[in-house]
């Protein structure tokens, strides 16, 4: 463990932690908008920017909290002058991106922006923080992607279509900052980047588990028997306790024997 | 290192485990209830089987060696405990892909659905099983 000063408090953190996650186990809020612990840092958004003077230091500087690694005897403020300045700079450049969003609007109140009222547009837009392509990168799917550049850049399977290598685990839509990304689902179906996935009816009761492709996947990839992947969790545990039943039935007269005993 | 021992035979099907379970893993509301209650009851993460004509059988997590949650995991989620041994879920790390749900053969971990979709399996109660503890014949013991 290290020692650190946030906000003019002590705090303790594990050695090698990033700054972002010690302040947050410490109770400080720090907003962010790109990272996700699933991942390593990137430093896309800059939304978590903290002022850090490290030990021994005579300037501060401004810095992501998300990349930065929490060293012995920092200096660190959450909501310095410069802080809030440089949070609402970023703020304001994303909001020029995607002026309706909720998540952003809620956030530039956060820092004391006024923001105008009723803006239109997509109010789950994209804001380019490349947190989706990363996840499904870790995954090792790598179906989507940053298309094009600047005002045209967009995130999307290649060549904007909808992507092959998609499996439809649909981790890129509940990781993403800002709802941007379009998860479909009814029944057994699930709609997601322009594709329709089926979702393995469980093989005894018949209720949607996982996406038929995500289930191949795993079944190649990590060696999983298929049968095992065909069935719901409250059937697997069925099976399971048949199993068991049996052996208990077979064991039980001993068993029963030695309580007595 | 302790471990829950689990004696079928013992069990009397009183499921007092599945209500201590839930009331251990208490989760807060969903944003948007209406009554205020505070904490709500989890879902519980072990089941008492009842086999037809035979005894009642705990089900829950083995905390396998090789386990296929762990595996599942793309993202290191899951991770086994140094200090309990137990296999816990970081949720902060979980994506909601889901797959471990599908990959654990005897369902051990599941989606809390109700509670704002939670991904959930045993966690031991990190080393003091509630379990255990308010099991009344020691089918489900602590040592
Ligand atoms: S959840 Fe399933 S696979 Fe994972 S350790 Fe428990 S029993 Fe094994
Ligand atoms: S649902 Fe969460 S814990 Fe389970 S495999 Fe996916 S990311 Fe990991
Ligand atoms: S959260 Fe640190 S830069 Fe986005």
């Amino acid at each position: 463990m290290i020692e650190l000063n946030i906000d003019g408090v002590k705090v303790m953190a594990p050695e090698g932690a990033r700054l972002l996650d010690a302040a947050r186990d410490a109770g400080f809020r720090v907003p962010s908008l790109c990272h996700h612990p699933a991942v390593e840092p990137e430093g896309a958004c800059r939304l978590c920017v903290v002022e850090l003077r490290g030990a021994g230091e005579e300037h501060s500087r401004v810095v992501p909290s998300c990349l930065e690694v929490a060293r012995a005897g920092m200096t660190v403020a959450t909501a310095s002058e410069d802080v809030l300045s440089v949070r609402r700079t970023v703020l304001e450049l994303l909001l020029q991106r995607s002026p309706a969003s909720p998540v952003l609007r809620a956030l530039a109140a956060q820092a004391g922006m006024e923001t105008a009222a009723g803006p239109l547009g997509d109010a789950h837009g994209c804001i380019l923080c490349g947190l989706c392509t990363r996840v499904c990168a870790a995954a090792g799917f790598h179906a989507i992607s940053t298309l094009g550049r600047g005002a045209e850049a967009r995130v999307g399977g290649p060549g904007g279509q909808p992507p092959q290598d998609c499996v439809g685990c649909a981790a890129c839509a509940h990781v993403c900052p800002t709802g941007h990304i379009a998860l479909e689902e009814s029944g057994s179906r699930r709609g997601i980047w322009g594709r329709d996935f089926e979702l393995l009816p469980c093989a005894e009761c018949g209720v949607p588990t996982i996406p038929r492709e995500q289930a191949e996947r795993a079944a190649s990839s990590l060696g999983f028997p298929s049968a095992d992947l065909a069935r719901c969790p409250a059937c697997n545990r069925k099976a399971t306790a048949v199993t068991f039943g049996r052996i208990v039935a077979l064991s039980s007269t001993d068993a029963r024997e030695g309580v007595k005993r | 290192m302790s471990r829950l021992q689990v004696t079928p035979n013992r069990c009397s099907g009183c499921r007092s485990c599945e209500m201590a379970c839930a009331f251990a893993h208490a989760v807060s509301e969903p944003a948007g209830a209406t009554a205020s209650l505070g904490l709500q009851p989890g879902r519980p993460r072990l089941r008492i089987w009842a086999s037809p004509g035979a005894a009642f059988i705990p089900m829950l997590c083995l905390q396998c060696d090789d386990a296929r949650c762990v595996r599942a995991c793309a993202y290191g989620a899951l991770a086994r405990s140094e200090t309990t041994g137990a296999i816990e879920l970081d949720s902060r790390r979980c994506t909601r892909c889901l797959l471990c749900t599908a990959a654990c053969p005897f369902g051990n971990v599941e989606l809390e659905a109700a509670m704002g979709g939670l991904v959930v399996k045993c966690d031991l109660c990190h080393g003091a099983p509630a379990c255990a503890k308010f099991c009344p014949t020691g089918a489900l013991a602590w040592s």
